[in-house]
């Protein structure tokens, strides 16, 4: 080999090693930015600090993430759809599958109510936020009607299921993204789960 | 086979240590773009942004108050007024990296805030609520709105915070 033949080899082979260590460190980073754990949730985890990817950083600095610590972003996710919503990213909105708005979706806490300082819940369609009022696709802990042992159900549907006592309209028939916005959380705070009904 | 190995691990380096500043560099970029969408922020110091449709998937529960500040010139005092909800003061580095945090949940009265750059010497008179940042960044003030017959109250409560030189 002569020598500007192996150094031209050395410099393709370091691009080519940079290129396959950068994407499996990318591919790291967002698993672990994007957990979908056992509650059913999509969890970013680590965001607004240096242990999330710069690509999932630059796509979410229009919305001045908190670290974890101060704010928990569930998102739910409907592992059906396989297409992850890339498009959300570059309007600085959460990496996420769609949600099926013909089906019923609940969040169940049956350990009570949550060690918070405040949370809610918030419907969004593809686009975004959705038109009307918060009221109509939002709800803050205040405004949940909880049993008597402090457990609470929050239906997510088209139309109001039978004897629902908190209920978030889905656009109907449309596909659709469930927010939850948890501040202040206590270290011990269980998750509500996210399941279909 | 040393040159081989010599100029792979070189461009190696080399190409990863670009795609790390080339991150921070587009993160910042990002970020001040994001901005430059409201002019009294990008204006300069003493201008808070009360914005309320930063991003499509805001939060709609929350009112936020948004500034970039430079401390070359000395500190700047941030004040927010007395309310009786949850509020909090993040400040972002210019890398977009959480530097600092203060909340509270209401009843606390008035709020200020000197926002000092690390090193800076300079004396600040006792008593303040002094929040070490790094010279330049962004702060970004949360107000929680409690259902819409709340919304303009808390609205008119954000825009009396003020951000002035200390």
């Amino acid at each position: 080999m002569t020598a500007s033949v192996s150094l031209v080899g050395g410099v393709l082979l370091g691009f080519a090693a940079a290129l396959v260590l950068g994407m499996a460190a990318g591919r790291r980073a967002l698993r672990r930015h994007l957990v979908h754990d056992a509650t059913g949730w999509r969890m970013a985890r680590d965001i607004g600090t240096t242990a999330t990817h710069p690509l999932v950083r630059i796509a979410l600095a229009p919305a001045y993430p908190l670290t974890n610590e101060h704010a928990l972003y569930l998102f739910a996710d409907d592992p059906r759809d396989r297409a992850l919503q890339w498009a959300a990213l570059r309007g600085g909105g959460p990496l996420f599958r769609h949600l099926d708005g013909s089906r019923h979706y609940r969040i169940v806490s049956d350990r009570g109510s949550l060690a918070a300082d405040w949370w809610s819940v918030t419907v969004y369609d593809t686009a975004g936020l959705m038109p009307g009022p918060a009221s109509s696709c939002s709800v803050l802990d205040t405004g949940i009607v909880p049993a008597a042992d402090g457990t609470f159900v929050i239906d997510i549907a088209a139309a109001r299921p039978p004897g629902s006592r908190n209920w978030l309209a889905a656009p109907p028939g449309a596909p659709f993204l469930v927010a939850m916005r948890i501040y202040g959380p206590a270290p011990g705070l269980v998750l509500p789960r996210f399941e279909e009904a | 086979m040393t040159a081989f190995l010599g100029a792979a691990l070189v461009t190696l380096a080399l190409a990863w240590a670009a795609g790390v500043l080339a991150g921070r560099v587009l993160l910042a970029q990002r970020l001040r773009k994001s901005l430059a969408r409201f002019p009294e922020v990008i204006a300069g110091q003493g201008h808070l942004a009360h914005v309320t449709d930063h991003t499509p998937f805001a939060a709609v529960d929350l009112l936020y108050s948004i500034a970039l500040f430079d401390l070359a010139a000395g500190p700047l005092c941030v004040t927010m007024p007395a309310c009786d909800d949850h509020w909090s003061l993040q400040v972002l580095s210019e890398h977009a990296d959480n530097v600092a945090w203060r909340s509270g949940r209401g009843g606390e009265g008035e709020r200020r805030f000197v926002l000092q750059s690390r090193g800076d010497a300079r004396a600040v008179p006792e008593g303040q609520d002094v929040v070490d940042v790094p010279a330049r960044g962004v702060v970004v003030l949360r107000w929680l709105v409690r259902g819409e017959a709340e919304r303009a109250r808390v609205d008119a409560l954000r825009r009396a915070a003020t951000i002035t030189r200390a």
